[in-house]
């Protein structure tokens, strides 16, 4: 693992440069909240965001994906067959996200990618994105992400992790595509050679390592909030499901879907067919285990009528069933915007460690 | 323009407004043919959902009429349907649709006239304002190619902007 | 301009006093009434997980009642907690979540008898956004302590409804918790200009600029139907947006399909909209989606004299007619 120094006054020269051959995203601001997004020409990420009101998943799981297009005209050709949607897989690079939501890219890959099933749509849009991280140098006080086995300077999950650090961009180049972006940017040398060879570099080598180290300690130093969830792998499935706390914990909760929606790992969805005259799409779209209509059946039954019922399933899926799934921690990276944006105050943190230290 | 020809939904009440256009037909009233016919039990009937659904759908304009106060099959339906049309449609130009895109009317089954002098005059109103701007479902074989992100907003700031102005 | 609120000139310090003395009433009157028997469950707020937030809750042991509190950021409506109860509830209420309640009886939904209201004189809500815009929302909680001693409850400080609040009294109560506070008398001019100004802006804009600046607000809106869920108003047991024969409003992210729920959603709440803000208070893209429901406040207000959950008496104006209601846009 290489890391290189990038000067700031260089930064946006060489981001504008890598469009030649890769689509830029990142964080702009939007009204109040900053958001992912693909950058117009000549729109730079901003990378003093402290964070996106919804997770980037969208980059690579769209609220709303179209999958396919058809037509029901019998004049047209190929009428009433499902066409493939026009899709655009070329080289992209997603700028400025932060270590633990690409960290949640991991685990939607699980559900995404495995080897019971490939979803295409996933694995085409994740496979053409290079992640240049931003290590979050003071996470805010919802972010407890060192819980949840990654932090604010994690780079198991990333291509480039980038470090803020003065007038610089710290660079760790944790994989070949990361480097083939440096590379496009222009923040190489121009036969490919990393070290010391960048401009204003002049202390690579353990200096750097030091210093990444301790941006990191304090990094992690001020988050104050913790959970465990070491027990809850051990209890029964039915001991938590059946536990006395879940009425009271849910009895706050809306069942709206701003957790769902705002979570970088929130995978459900939904698929719908919608017309409009003869011609028609099917469609992908983000679905919340908040509503109603989330299990509801056929014959009308539905097996979690009760607003509690449907709050316990988040939390049962997340910090329970995903561990005895795929034995990889939790479906949580502590990114906290759930917690945030609350509007009754279901703290997951809570409720992880009442799940872990209850009775 | 000359050229345009709106497309009009047109909901009726069974008991009067369906009998004016049946007897505007039967009397050989002339009336311009843009206009399609939804047949209702009562104005109080209409949601505004189905006002919408119109505009979705291509409509340019939207004609909802019943019975005069007083005659309503149903005692009182128009009553409640006059309420509820007078906040729709203060609402739907609030939203933004213009003023002469909906139009009511009580029409009793007697007057086939008055129903042939409605129709030319919504069909007229709604040609003079051009098809239909908003509330029109996008053609779906239009989405965006990568359909992968938020796109960024052309209207980005203006609500702002705006709101900014007539403050100053 | 004469302003009869008082709480310009609030300090945090008085409101801290406030805030304790009707927390320690309510913790009465909630004891009372569940040791009398008097009712089965008591709803309030508890304190949230980080400052200045709160979470409602449901108490049903005197030995809890302690959890319960009063302060400046109980946002949400606790009439949203009662609709379809069958057992008996005590709620604390404060004016809006009073007028909710009324609305709730008059529409069937809870009865009366079933109530036991313990009524909050209230003060206003402080705008959710200011945690964050004021406030220097970092990890370390010493600052916070700092900066949360600086805040007074002004009148630039309240959300936007509580700017404009018209009841600030519970209209329905079974006990009050304190000696009400002074309403502000408004003239019928006054409402229509200072109560609702939002709208009149909008009004005065062109027809296309209205349709831009709408679609600009919720071009940020991602349909967690948040706003719809903190309603006490939204209680259908199939929302018209899960409806699927036929499929009113289309499930993708077609701005046309958000605009058409906003529409509807505020039409449903034509003149039984309270004003609570609690949709504002949900939203997690800050939309102000209340200038859809105050336009047709102003709609009612203007045209039949109505403001919701006034009065256990009267008829919301869709429920009831007059034969000599405005006609002249009917042909």
């Amino acid at each position: 693992m290489k890391i290189i120094k990038i000067d700031k006054k260089i930064w946006s020269d060489g981001v504008e440069k890598s469009r030649d051959s890769y689509r830029l995203i990142g964080p702009v601001k939007d009204r109040e909240f900053h958001q992912f997004r693909e950058l117009a020409k000549g729109e730079q990420p901003d990378m003093n965001y402290k964070n996106s009101r919804l997770s980037p998943k969208s980059i690579a799981f769209p609220q709303s994906e179209t999958m396919f297009i058809y037509d029901l005209d019998e004049k047209a050709e190929e009428h009433h067959i499902m066409q493939d949607a026009e899709k655009d897989y070329s080289p992209r690079a997603v700028i400025g996200i932060r270590p633990y939501d690409a960290k949640a890219f991991k685990i939607l890959d699980l559900n995404f990618n495995n080897s019971d099933y490939q979803d295409p749509y996933w694995v085409n849009a994740y496979n053409c994105t290079t992640f240049i991280s931003l290590a979050v140098n003071s996470p805010d006080k919802f972010d407890f992400s060192t819980s949840c086995a990654t932090g604010p300077f994690d780079d198991s999950a990333v291509d480039v992790l980038l470090v803020d650090y003065n007038d610089s961009y710290l660079a760790k180049i944790m994989t070949d595509k990361g480097l083939a972006w440096l590379n496009a940017a222009g923040f190489t040398t121009k036969n490919g050679e990393i070290d010391g060879a960048v401009t204003g570099v002049s202390e690579a080598g353990e200096d750097i390592y030091e210093i990444i180290e301790k941006l990191k300690a304090d990094a992690e130093s001020k988050i104050r909030s913790k959970i465990s969830f070491d027990k809850i792998k051990e209890k029964s499935i039915l001991d938590i499901f059946n536990a006395p706390f879940w009425e009271d914990i849910a009895f706050a909760c809306l069942n709206c879907g701003t957790c769902t929606y705002s979570c970088p790992t929130c995978w459900c969805f939904d698929i719908q067919d919608e017309t409009n005259g003869r011609k028609g799409i099917r469609q992908k779209n983000w679905d919340s285990c908040m509503t109603p209509l989330f299990t509801v059946h056929a014959t009308g039954h539905n097996p979690r009528h009760n607003d509690w019922e449907r709050t316990r399933q988040r939390f049962m899926h997340k910090l329970k069933y995903f561990q005895d799934k795929y034995n990889q921690g939790i479906m949580c990276v502590g990114c906290g915007r759930c917690v945030e944006q609350c509007p009754a105050n279901i703290d997951i943190r809570n409720i992880c460690n009442q799940m872990n230290n209850g009775e | 323009m000359s050229e345009f020809e709106p497309k009009i939904i047109t909901i009726l009440c069974n008991w009067c407004t369906y009998g004016a256009a049946d007897l505007a037909g039967v009397s050989r009233f002339q009336y311009p043919p843009n206009i399609r016919v939804i047949r209702v039990p009562c104005s109080g009937r209409v949601s505004p959902k189905m006002i919408l659904s119109a505009f979705h759908n291509g409509a340019d304009g939207v004609w909802i009429s019943g019975c005069h106060p007083g005659d309503c099959h149903y005692i009182t339906g128009n009553y409640y349907a006059r309420r509820k049309f007078m906040l729709l449609k203060n609402f739907l130009e609030y939203n933004g649709i213009e003023p002469g895109r909906i139009h009511f009317s009580w029409i009793s089954s007697a007057e086939g006239v008055k129903f042939a002098e409605v129709a030319r005059d919504v069909v007229e109103s709604v040609r003079q304002l051009g098809p239909a701007k908003y509330f029109i479902k996008k053609e779906l074989d239009d989405n965006d190619l990568c359909s992968c992100l938020n796109k960024s907003n052309p209207d980005n700031n203006l609500a702002k902007n705006i709101l900014e102005e007539q403050a100053a | 301009m004469t302003m009869n609120i008082n709480q310009s000139d609030i300090n945090k310090k008085q409101i801290d006093i406030i805030n304790q003395q009707y927390t320690e009433k309510i913790r009465e009157s909630a004891k009372k009434v569940l040791l009398e028997k008097k009712v089965d469950v008591v709803i309030g707020f508890k304190n949230g997980t980080e400052p200045m937030t709160t979470e409602p809750c449901l108490i049903n042991k005197a030995s809890d009642a302690d959890k319960l509190i009063w302060n400046e950021h109980c946002r949400l409506n606790l009439a949203n907690y009662v609709k379809g109860r069958k057992d008996k509830a005590a709620v604390v209420a404060k004016g809006c979540d009073s007028r909710n309640l009324v609305n709730h009886i008059i529409e069937h939904q809870i009865k009366r008898e079933n109530l036991y209201i313990i009524g909050v004189p209230c003060n206003g809500m402080v705008d959710k956004s200011l945690n964050l815009k004021e406030l220097k929302v970092e990890a370390e909680s010493d600052t916070m302590q700092e900066n949360l001693d600086l805040f007074p409850i002004n009148r630039d400080m309240l959300q936007d409804n509580c700017k404009t609040c018209i009841k600030r009294n519970p209209v329905i109560f079974d006990e009050m918790i304190a000696e009400p506070v002074k309403e502000r008398e408004w003239t019928k001019e006054e409402k229509l200009k200072e109560s609702f100004e939002s709208v009149n802006k909008i009004e005065a804009m062109a027809e296309s600029d209205r349709w831009s600046f709408f679609n600009d607000m919720l071009s940020s809106c991602t349909r967690c139907y948040a706003c719809r869920n903190a309603c006490p108003l939204c209680y259908c047991p199939t929302c018209f947006v899960d409806e699927s024969r036929p499929q009113w409003v289309g499930k993708g992210t077609d701005l046309i399909d958000v605009r058409t729920y906003h529409f509807l959603r505020a039409f449903h709440c034509a003149g039984r909209c309270t004003d609570c803000g609690a949709c504002e208070a949900a939203c997690p893209m800050n939309i102000k989606v209340r200038l859809f429901t105050k336009k047709l406040d102003k709609e009612c207000f203007e045209n039949f004299g109505w403001e919701a959950g006034m009065s256990l008496d009267e008829r919301p104006p869709l429920d009831v007619y007059k034969v000599n209601d405005n006609a002249n846009f009917i042909r």
